[in-house]
């Protein structure tokens, strides 16, 4: 299992080299750099500006030996600064990827404690109107979109109620302020795109558990469970339950890859300062560095979730194993 | 003991009111657009500029009457009030003027704003290594003169003659003491001031300031406290504090607004048509809050490129696209008269502008007589309602920026109008940075480009229609006369205003330019953007300025009632 995870580790780390190269490769593709951007802005630029500025940024040179300078810098720990913040870029994502971690793992969580005893019961009853009352919200979960649900929570909780913050991550005042009252300002500015993220994500899983559950269910080796004596609760937790999960550990792992990137509209409709609103906006503002870094993020967290997925499948399935056949 | 908590209870129930009847002294202002970078220098953005109108002070500024005010500086020197002079001869003539600051400006911490610190400011910015995007106005400085013993004073030796050269708007000034030990430090690095200024490093060191407020706080992302400087010279704020808070998206800018989170969104807040539509909104409901609208120096325009559409080269063509548009009836219609109609590149509120038809060229709507004109230009109507000529369809493709929505709206109103007059206008957009990065300002678009440019009140307007600045491979596409002008009258005009004095020959010359561009028109003129703002009703002396510099620079006359 150790060698099986090392290669897998190894292919990663491959993977991740090349993929940084193509996404920079990309990004120097795209057509108006930060430069010419400017210079646009800017009437009275003169020529000898926009060459002074290309050297400084090194845009004159070609792109892999540009690669390479970041390349080099950022195995080193040098991430370069943020363009637009004039700050190291490590100091512009730590706040962000919390942030975001913070919203997808909460949203993630509940959906998930929500989503699979919803499912179960929905697949133990079958046809009932419990069944097809979960299987409305579900279907309607997974096809609204989550700026439109996003604004009328606003709306409503916010414009109307005025029970939470319209947008934001903390408050302003409480910026600083002591642990206790931090927490539950952030629990208020969480409630709202917790809520928006989640509902999207209980749709789907609430499909995956009622699937994977119905066929488990009829399967030989439940009726056999159920043939023994077994009680209802242990055939349908413990046998039926365990083996359900597996389809819903790949749905899991794939979105656990975009836990750092999966927000990008959540994020801007509540104003929440996260990290896909950043890599979105350093993509629009050619802000390079931190374009970079957010993006390899994601392609990091990708890579990572499905080793992980791999992982989880030996723990909940016996029957998977990555030892060689003896 | 219970007429003591009776008693109380009626204390708590009086005085309760009366401290909230006090005036409100924090504002949280929402903004779409984050104040990245709060180096003055270095900094470009208008949100920048917003932030700094509020802790930083210039020698000038223009104000919301477009008219240039002292502000660190005692007075602005001219030839007439004898604090500028003209020296040398020849190649060697130029300028001297003397400034003085004000004896009780100083930085945040308490040291003085000098002479000195001028003088290093215009070092910085003149180094090639300091991402400075436009060093004109510190190239148009040669020296910087301080008087040792009253270092308050300082002597500015321009580099040649403008009649502008007292215009010290974009001129940004730095604390000496706090930031001359990291340029001298990092000065040898690309970026290294750049990157290590106090600005960035330590943005709430009250002695980077000097306006009536410092930075308290700064969260990327999130937002920017300000609070009030007790050392700003001039008068002090009614506000304590005020904030900066991002809401990128301005579809919740609204909702943020309604729902109290935001006091008021600031003018890189909403579109246009939100603001019209909010408008409307508000004036229906009993809100706290008022949209404010004011015409700016933005002018919306289409540049021609003629080398790309070769029936664009015929003025006939140029004057039908002109007469066959109702231009008046689409600002009316479209922006309910908020945006009025462009007659050229000066706006309404410009000193120089003129709207007197014995000066300028005026285009009344007459689609006939622009069917006449196509006529006069050889093209001929067939039988599906357009023209043509050597059995080519008069087609014009039309390039903006994508998404936007007034900019779709105006491209509507127009392909419907020019097709009644027989000619075919297809619509191309393009993503901001692609249009602007390369499509206009490399003149790639192939006949018509919508955009708008902001020139000041009584700009220079070389960068637009002097032949020099036509971008072009070999200037590195630097300059903004996408349009291509390139007439000797007109770059002679252009040139001759720069070293003008008298102010009635200057306006006399700005007649003439108009004439010119109003004749030629290798530019649609379309109308002049509104600036837009929401504000509570209650907030007294808030003006749009109608320019670059912002409001932000009066913020100490704002105050709630």
């Amino acid at each position: 299992m150790l060698r099986y995870f090392s290669g897998r580790l190894l292919g990663a780390v491959a993977t991740f080299f090349v993929l940084s190269y193509v996404i920079f490769q990309l990004m120097a593709l795209m057509p108006g750099d930060p430069v010419d951007t400017m210079a646009s802005s800017i009437p009275n630029i003169t020529a000898a500006d926009i060459a002074r500025l290309k050297a400084l940024y090194g845009l004159d040179k070609p792109g892999y030996v540009r690669f390479w300078n970041w390349f080099s810098g950022a195995i080193t720990g040098d991430l370069g600064y943020s363009r637009t913040y004039q700050v190291p870029v490590t100091q512009i994502v730590a706040g962000p990827i919390f942030n975001t971690f913070l919203l997808s793992i909460c949203s993630l969580s509940l959906a998930l404690l929500i989503a699979i005893p919803l499912g179960v019961f929905s697949a133990l009853k079958k046809n009932s109107s419990f069944d097809y009352i979960v299987n409305f919200f579900a279907f309607a979960g997974i096809s609204v979109p989550s700026f439109w649900l996003g604004i009328v929570l606003i709306i409503l909780f916010s414009v109307t109620f005025q029970w939470l913050p319209a947008g934001g991550t903390t408050s302003v005042e409480l910026s600083g302020s002591e642990a206790g009252s931090a927490f539950f300002d952030r629990l208020k500015y969480l409630i709202l795109p917790v809520t928006s993220l989640m509902f999207f994500q209980l749709g789907s899983f609430v499909r995956y558990t009622r699937n994977a559950m119905l066929e488990i269910l009829n399967d030989d080796f439940i009726r056999t469970a159920r043939a023994k004596g077994l009680d209802n609760s242990k055939v349908v937790f413990k046998h039926a339950l365990r083996n359900a999960l597996i389809p819903l550990i790949t749905v899991v792992s794939i979105s656990m890859g975009f836990l750092l990137s999966g927000a990008i509209i959540t994020e801007t409709v509540f104003a929440y300062n996260g990290l896909g609103r950043l890599v979105y906006d350093s993509i629009m503002g050619n802000d390079f560095n931190v374009a970079m870094v957010g993006l390899l993020l994601v392609v990091g967290m990708v890579l990572l979730m499905n080793m992980v997925a791999d992982f989880m499948y030996a723990v909940v399935d016996p029957r998977v194993s990555y030892e060689k056949p003896r | 003991m219970k007429l003591t908590a009776l008693l109380s209870l009626l204390m708590a129930l009086i005085v309760v009111p009366v401290v909230h009847a006090k005036p409100k002294t924090e504002l949280i202002i929402g903004t779409a657009q984050e104040a990245a970078s709060l180096n003055p220098i270095t900094a470009k953005m208008l949100a920048s500029l917003i932030v700094q109108g509020a802790v930083l002070r210039n020698l000038n500024v223009l104000n919301e009457n477009v008219e240039w005010v002292p502000q660190l500086a005692t007075s602005t020197p001219s030839i007439e009030n004898g604090q500028a002079r003209f020296v040398g001869k020849g190649k060697n003539r130029h300028i001297e003027s003397n400034w003085q600051i004000r004896d009780k400006a100083v930085w945040g911490d308490g040291t003085p704003v000098t002479g000195y610190d001028v003088a290093f400011s215009h070092r910085v910015a003149l180094d090639p290594k300091v991402p400075v995007a436009t060093k004109q106005i510190y190239k148009a400085i040669k020296t910087v003169v301080v008087d040792k013993k009253n270092p308050k004073k300082f002597k500015l030796i321009h580099s040649g003659v403008s009649w502008s050269f007292a215009k010290m708007g974009d001129f940004f000034i730095v604390p000496k003491h706090l930031e001359e030990p990291v340029y001298e430090k990092f000065k040898d690095q690309p970026d290294g001031y750049k990157n290590n200024s106090n600005y960035a490093k330590n943005p709430t060191n009250p002695g980077l300031y000097n306006g009536p407020f410092t930075i308290a706080e700064v969260k990327f992302g999130s937002h920017i406290t300000l609070k009030r400087n007790p050392k700003f010279f001039g008068k002090k704020p009614s506000l304590e504090k005020v904030v900066f808070k991002l809401i990128p998206n301005t579809s919740t800018l609204e909702a943020n607004l309604r729902s109290g989170t935001i006091d008021m969104i600031n003018a890189i807040g909403i579109s246009f048509d939100q603001a019209l539509s909010l408008d409307k909104k508000l004036k229906r409901g009993t809100s706290k809050h008022q949209v404010n609208f004011r015409a700016s120096t933005s002018y919306e325009h289409i540049e021609l490129n003629l080398d790309k559409t070769p029936a664009l080269k015929d003025k006939k063509v140029r004057h039908a696209l002109m007469y066959g548009l109702d231009r008046d009836s689409m600002t009316q219609s479209l922006f309910e008269g908020k945006q009025p109609t462009a007659l050229h590149f000066f706006a309404p509120s410009d000193p120089w502008y003129t709207d007197d038809q014995a000066k300028i060229k005026t285009y009344k709507y007459d689609p006939k007589r622009a069917m006449k004109l196509l006529e006069e230009a050889g093209f001929r109507k067939k039988a599906d309602g357009y023209y043509y000529k050597d059995g080519k369809r008069l087609q014009i493709s039309m390039m903006s920026t994508a998404g936007n929505k007034t900019r779709e709206l105006v491209q509507v109103f127009m392909q419907n109008q020019y097709k009644q007059i027989g000619i075919e206008m297809t619509i191309k957009n393009e993503p901001a940075r692609v249009f602007f990065g390369q499509t206009t300002f490399q003149r790639k678009f192939p006949g018509m480009a919508m955009f708008a440019f902001t020139p000041l009140p009584e700009d220079d307007m070389r960068p637009y229609l002097h032949s020099d600045f036509i971008p072009r491979k070999e200037n590195g596409f630097s300059g903004n006369n996408v349009s291509a002008w390139n007439s000797k009258q007109l770059d002679g005009i252009l040139e001759k205003m720069q070293t003008e004095f008298d102010e009635n020959k200057r306006k006399r010359m700005a007649a003439d330019l108009m004439s010119f561009y109003t004749e030629e028109v290798q530019t649609i003129p379309l109308y002049y953007r509104a600036e837009v703002s929401v504000t509570p009703k209650n907030l007294r002396n808030y003006n749009l300025t109608s320019h670059k510099f912002p409001a932000t620079n009066h913020i100490e006359n704002w105050k709630f009632e």
